[in-house]
């Protein structure tokens, strides 16, 4: 090797492969920034509307139910419904990307704040997003049964429903912070890792 | 202070207007594709210093050029053109490497059928060449991160002071690194030629 100049010689001299031509790639970045746009959009209003339809029905028991425990637990539970419907709309679009034109530290300090920031959201999400629709749902399942015990209807199989909506709330709390935090975690501390070594700063 | 979202958009549309490269949709692509044009074969190299894989490192080029399209309305001229497409190139890359849980599998780097036409005719010479390349990319994916960077910039042939706007690094810290980079590679490079003939 003679020094530099066949270093670069040797890294310049690679095939470029397959090239996919610059109008190729302008229809692949607006397709997918549209697909993406799309998607969000389909997802968050499938979700609102899915909200929308348990505020619906549980603010309609909330009027009718003649027990006063499974009144209040639609109440919460269409409140809850509300409440997220309301979160959608407003930051449905998930973090803002980091702005990669930074210098590399600045990029990773920016990066290391947003997995801080999704770490601390899904570590809460069980205080703003499970406990209060699943604390309506135990208290209207509690007015429910309360009332059935009234009429000497209560039977085993009414625990299936409350056993069914605990396995899937238990589910989502599993998969946010079990999993998620973990493999943002993992991410992040890989990110460190590899930026870990940026003595020699200009500032 | 959050503002209503009737006030954003025309906003957003008063900032886009400064903003050295574009300030409308239509230029927007005209400078997307003047980037592809001039930059693809030096971002495609980017991508091969980051996998080793064809599909990741197409996955990566697509990325880099998703986030380069997306940036275009930002960029205000505080740097050149071209280091800032490599720090977007360079900041992508990092982010795509930590986001990957791909198998890392070894895979021929260069398929000898898109080999570069070069004054090279004997088989010995393609097959030394084509050694050598891949303990060049070898060893350059092997180095941490702001290494890579460095190194990457120098060989697509940036002056240091380009560097510096790139990386945030300061000259002399530059010139120390590319020292040691170098050093390391051109030994690893010698290996592996010593190894092959």
């Amino acid at each position: 090797m003679n020094g530099q100049d066949e270093l670069h010689d040797l890294w310049c001299s690679q095939p470029s492969l397959k090239t996919a031509g610059g109008e190729d790639m302008l229809r692949f970045v607006q397709g997918r920034t549209n697909r993406f746009d799309r998607a969000m959009a389909v997802r968050n209003w499938i979700e609102c509307g899915a909200a929308g339809v348990v505020v619906a029905i549980f603010g309609f028991s909330a009027l009718r139910a003649e027990d006063a425990l499974a009144r209040a637990g639609s109440f919460v539970i269409a409140a809850s419904a509300t409440w997220i419907i309301f979160y959608l709309l407003r930051y449905g679009r998930g973090p803002q990307d980091v702005d990669p034109s930074q210098d590399l530290r600045g990029y990773a300090q920016a990066l290391v704040n947003r997995y801080d920031h999704q770490i601390k959201l899904l570590k809460s999400v069980k205080y703003w997003y499970l406990l209060p629709p699943y604390l309506g749902l135990l208290l209207w399942t509690l007015g429910i049964f309360r009332d059935k015990a009234r009429t000497g209807a209560l039977s085993w199989s009414d625990s299936i429903p409350p056993t069914i909506y605990t396995a899937v709330f238990a589910a989502i709390w599993w998969l946010n912070e079990v999993y998620s935090v973990g493999r943002l975690r993992q991410e992040r501390a890989k990110l460190l890792a590899m930026t870990a070594s940026s003595e020699g700063r200009t500032e | 202070m959050r503002l209503p979202i009737w006030k954003r958009k025309p906003m957003i549309a008063e900032a886009m207007a400064e903003t050295a490269l574009v300030s409308e949709e239509s230029d927007r692509n005209d400078v997307f594709l003047r980037l592809m044009q001039q930059f693809e074969p030096a971002l495609r190299r980017l991508s091969a210093a980051y996998f080793d894989r064809e599909a990741d490192r197409a996955d990566l080029f697509q990325e880099i050029a998703l986030a380069l399209w997306q940036a275009i309305p930002k960029f205000r001229g505080q740097s050149t053109e071209r280091t800032w497409l490599y720090r977007i190139a360079h900041n992508v890359a990092i982010s795509s490497s930590v986001k990957s849980h791909r198998r890392a599998r070894r895979e021929e780097f260069l398929s000898e059928e898109f080999e570069h036409p070069s004054a090279l005719a004997g088989a010995e010479e393609r097959l030394l060449l084509g050694e050598k390349r891949r303990a060049l990319v070898d060893s350059v994916r092997r180095l941490a991160a702001v290494d890579r960077q460095i190194i990457l910039l120098h060989l697509e042939g940036l002056t240091y002071a380009e560097i510096e706007e790139a990386t945030g690094l300061s000259e002399t810290a530059i010139a120390t690194r590319l020292s040691r980079i170098r050093a390391k590679l051109k030994e690893e490079v010698r290996k592996r030629e010593v190894g092959t003939s």
